[in-house]
């Protein structure tokens, strides 16, 4: 065999490696290594001149081999790679020393050490350059077609971006309907645009696409595969109304007794809703569903049990089933309390499943026991028109009262007490040790929009915000801030402490001024909390195979460069799933996640890296150590009707799990063979000997 | 029902009243008071606690060895050595090294203590151990339009997590509040209920600002509920609130007066014990009040 001709190309980085490397002694060093023919070093190795160094050298046929000393592959690899394609060097002919992250960072300051340590990284790569073997890329076939789990605006963004540029979205949903939390605000900041009023045709589109079928109240059961053929199994629940026939005519949502009454999700629990329910009056689907635990079974009639029947031959009906007009609500016929398992398969898969607002019961020493202190969601739900009192601003403690009346047919007038006095409190929950260190983004912004919207419509208003100091970076925002300013709502720098309730109702919020060096005392009507943005359930990215961040948001595979990708490839993530944000944030991050899922999905194919295990059928005595090894399901024991194991290389990931265990050393990892890896520890004895 | 009586110095030295109180009310209520010889001082907030904690543990490990050794736990009438014994014990139990030096400390005297006994809070017995429903009984006068407002105390309240019991909102205390409920009394909530009385380490480090504090409670007490009678859980805010007050009031910083009682005191005279005897001592009178409740509150 030709012998190898290897250059080594070391990198300073600027100063990132050059800083603590000496770069000039490595190279002089790697100029004494076997079969090294060249190497040089250069500022920037990944530039255009840096690139053309190696090219250079691979033209001249000076080298077949290249070794590059400097960052990370996960980023730098591709760009070598291609280097050496474009001259027609086989570009698995590359090998990497990363001496920036594992060497010149974490040694920073042992400069010599450093030096040493990269000398020995370089040695080592050069040892399996040797080695290395010419690979061939492979190509796979994908589905096109996009799963987008979450049914807010981030969700509804990325599923009609995808279905207009032409493929297929599946948009699964386990609230009854879509609209997310955007649905529940009243206006939206810094424009003050009606929040439904923007948001409802777009759920209508979504409803209406051709290209995009619609899954809510439903939840993904299971996700198998991989990135371009992953198997999903989506749970649709039981609605125990019949959706073919619901008209969402609304007739039976004034039918259940009040015994069957629960805090109503939509309102935040301020006001109660039926076991039968249409989430809100712009839903969509706008269809009714059972709330199966808290319907009380009127007459003790379970599902698929007939009615009973008078003596003078009626039957007797619940009255949601006497109240609906289609038949849709039928308790007769038998329903499958498990719903209904439906299996897809897709390409991608975006999730957008959003957030959810800390609880007030968290926070005693801010009065939470009181109907009067309320969270923010509950204030927009309060100031909304489809809120429980119609928009009406009225203290929630006579919330109740306020339902009598309207029950009763709005007769005699009624006595109810309009707040004088609210106050906002900022970060309850956010940028604290107690609860999450990080900052919720949009508290600051939507506490002044509220505050704005109430001094707008009611100028006699007394409004405190109390914040630690006013996050408004955005565009627009601090406009926004002075605007209200301007509108005379009065700002308090410092945290409120504590809240305590007055005998009559009234809350006593006491707080520290930074500003004149004092307590305050405000004696409030009402008190607004800005609760943190938390992250919804943790279960759907153990699903998934997906990770989190030490907060419990969806955590993105680079921070800057690749803001909506996973580490698990063919799986994208936008919205507040990702961490709080606004909606102007939402939807920019939910259009880059769709071009993502269509930029990997559009060839139809998909560049697979030769860099999996192959078995070698002639050693493989079919024990099958290896098969449930796989983390990636890739190996069956079956190969030509003989019990041997065998690798599905579109499945095989090259992790090499099967090839470390297999006792008969009958599996090699492409890119990492046994003899690969040896050489390159056998290098590192030689440097501790010596 | 059996516990060692831990009295403490504010009681066995100030207020030797309370202590009858709690010797009266006992038998009838089916609770059987151990004297716990040797007892010593707690140790006190403001003392030792806050220069050695070793030391503090071991003087506390040693006070509730007294009750260990009898296999029984302490109770006392005052939140700081409620609070400064329950500390010390949780400190040891969560902490392996700070036990063992204490019982090394402890072996010197031929003591040891296992972690067993704690100090429970006579409000805290009275409200679990003995119940509401046998207070309500052995009650022999009931206090009908008798408006009070309460004092729980900080001690009684914080740190939730060291006090053997707690109360599930601590922002929002209730236990002494169900007990002056049970005798019959109209109990009002104030915003400042949870509020330091400003006696604690302020009376000796300043006495202007422990003023404030005690003037600012009054006058929330005064204002919104317009009490007839303090009750408080705390030997402390017994005498701070009580002596403040006369002092107040005085200097012309305030023109009323509440009398104060620690619950066990209220609890002993409508039980009909002599007011002489469980009632004694105090600054701002209490003749009224305890009048109103023998004389016009009888069931």
């Amino acid at each position: 065999m030709k012998k190898p001709r290897i250059g080594v190309y070391v990198c300073h980085c600027g100063e990132n490696i050059a800083g603590a490397v000496d770069v000039k002694k490595v190279r002089e060093f790697a100029e004494k290594l076997p079969d090294v023919v060249v190497a040089r070093d250069y500022l920037f190795m990944c530039s255009d001149p840096g690139q053309e160094l190696i090219k250079k050298d691979i033209r001249d046929g000076l080298v077949d081999r290249v070794v590059v000393a400097s960052c990370t592959p996960k980023t730098h690899e591709p760009i070598f790679r291609r280097a050496c394609e474009a001259e027609g060097l086989n570009k698995y002919y590359l090998e990497m020393a990363n001496i920036r992250d594992q060497c010149s960072w974490p040694h920073w300051h042992e400069k010599e050490k450093a030096t040493e340590k990269a000398k020995q990284l370089v040695a080592s790569a050069v040892a399996k350059a040797r080695l290395l073997k010419p690979l061939e890329d492979m190509f796979v076939e994908l589905n096109q077609d996009v799963l987008v789990i979450g049914g807010g605006i981030a969700g509804i963004f990325a599923a009609l971006d995808i279905g207009n540029a032409g493929y297929r979205v599946y948009l699964v949903e386990k609230n009854p309907s879509i609209g997310g939390n955007m649905a529940k605000l009243d206006k939206t900041f810094p424009t003050n645009d009606c929040s439904s009023c923007i948001l409802t045709p777009l759920m209508v589109d979504v409803a209406n696409h051709p290209n995009i079928e619609l899954l809510t109240y439903s939840e993904v059961e299971s996700v198998e595969g991989t990135v371009g053929k992953f198997r999903v199994k989506v749970r649709k629940k039981q609605t125990w109304v019949d959706w073919e026939k619901c008209t969402g005519c609304g007739a039976c949502l004034d039918a259940c007794p009040p015994k069957a009454m629960v805090p109503n999700e939509f309102n935040e629990g301020l006001d109660t809703r039926g076991a039968i329910y249409i989430p809100f009056p712009q839903a969509v689907p706008r269809k009714a569903v059972i709330d199966i635990d808290a319907c009380i079974k009127c007459g003790g009639r379970e599902f698929g049990e007939a009615p009973r029947i008078t003596r003078d031959g009626k039957e007797i009906l619940a009255p949601c089933e006497k109240a609906c007009p289609t038949g849709a609500c039928s308790r007769t016929e038998p329903k499958n309390p498990e719903g209904e398992v439906v299996e897809l398969e897709v390409g991608a898969i975006i999730v957008a499943t959003g957030y959810r607002v800390m609880e007030k019961t968290h926070f005693k020493e801010l009065a939470a026991h009181s109907p009067n202190v309320i969270t923010a969601l509950q204030m927009e739900r309060l100031i909304s028109a489809t809120g429980p009192t119609e928009g009406k601003l009225i203290i929630p403690a006579d919330i109740p009262k306020y339902k009598a009346w309207k029950k009763k047919g709005r007769g005699e007038d009624i006595e109810l007490r309009s707040p004088e006095v609210i106050t906002f409190i900022s970060c309850v929950g956010s940028r604290s040790r107690k609860y999450h260190t990080y900052c919720s983004r949009v508290c600051c912004m939507y506490m002044l929009k509220q505050a704005m919207q109430l001094k707008e419509s009611y100028p006699d208003l007394e409004i405190y915000i109390s914040f630690i100091d006013v996050r408004a970076a955005g565009k627009d925002f601090d406009e926004y801030y002075m605007r209200c300013k301007e509108l005379g709502v009065k700002i308090i720098r410092g945290r409120a402490g504590g809240i305590q309730e007055l005998p009559d109702g009234r809350l006593l919020v006491r707080s520290y001024d930074s500003d004149i060096g004092k307590p305050v005392e405000i004696v409030s009507d009402l008190v607004v909390l800005a609760t943190a943005i938390e992250p919804s359930s943790s279960e759907l990215a153990r699903k998934l195979g997906i990770s989190l961040g030490v907060e419990g948001f969806l955590r993105e595979k680079h921070t800057k460069l690749y803001p909506v990708d996973t580490l698990r490839e063919g799986i994208f993530i936008c919205g507040c799933a990702q961490g709080p944000k606004d909606i102007p944030d939402s939807v920019a991050q939910a259009k880059a996640a769709a071009s993502s899922a269509m930029a990997l999905l559009s060839k139809g194919k998909m560049r697979v890296e030769p860099l999996i295990a192959e078995v070698d059928m002639e050693k493989c005595s079919g024990c099958g150590i290896c098969a449930p090894l796989c983390p990636y399901k890739a190996i069956t024991i079956e190969h030509d009707g003989k019990r041997r194991a065998e690798i599905n290389a579109t499945l095989c990931k090259g992790c090499g799990v099967c090839a470390a265990e297999c006792p008969s050393k009958a599996i090699d990892l492409h890119g990492f063979t046994f003899e690969q890896i040896l050489s390159q520890i056998e290098v590192f004895a030689e440097f501790e000997e010596a | 029902m059996k516990y060692g009586l831990f009295l403490g110095c504010n009681i066995s030295f100030n207020r030797p009243d309370v202590e009858a109180a709690i010797r009266s009310v006992s038998p009838l209520l089916g609770v059987e008071l151990d004297d716990l010889n040797g007892q010593s001082c707690c140790p006190t907030w403001g003392t030792v606690p806050s220069v050695d904690t070793i030391a503090w543990c071991a003087v506390g490990a040693r006070n509730l060895a007294l009750g260990e050794e009898k296999g029984i736990d302490l109770v006392t009438a005052c939140n700081t050595c409620y609070s400064s014994l329950s500390e010390a014990r949780y400190k040891m139990l969560n902490d392996a090294e700070t036990m063992r030096e204490v019982n090394e400390i402890l072996k010197k005297i031929g003591k040891e203590y296992k972690g067993k006994s704690k100090c429970r809070h006579v409000a805290w017995v009275l409200y679990r151990d003995v119940g509401l429903d046998r207070i309500k009984k052995a009650a022999k006068y009931e206090l009908d339009d008798i408006v009070i407002a309460v004092q729980p105390g900080c001690h009684f309240l914080w740190p939730s997590k060291v006090l053997p019991d707690r109360e599930e909102d601590p922002f929002n205390p209730v236990v002494l509040r169900e007990l002056c409920k049970v005798l019959g009394a109209d109990v009002r909530p104030y915003t400042r209920m949870i509020d330091c009385c400003g006696a604690g380490a302020l009376k000796s480090t300043n006495q202007e600002k422990s003023y404030k504090l005690a003037k600012m409670k009054l006058e929330c007490i005064r204002k919104e509920t317009d009490a007839d009678l303090i009750v408080t859980t705390c030997s402390s805010c017994l005498i701070q609130l009580d002596e403040a007050q006369e002092m107040l009031r005085k200097r012309g910083e305030i023109d009323f007066s509440i009398p104060v009682l620690h619950y066990v005191q209220l609890l002993a005279l409508c039980m009909g014990f002599d007011p002489e005897r469980v009632a004694g001592i105090c600054v701002t009178p209490r003749d009224e009040i305890i009048s109103k409740i023998v004389e016009s509150g009888r069931k």
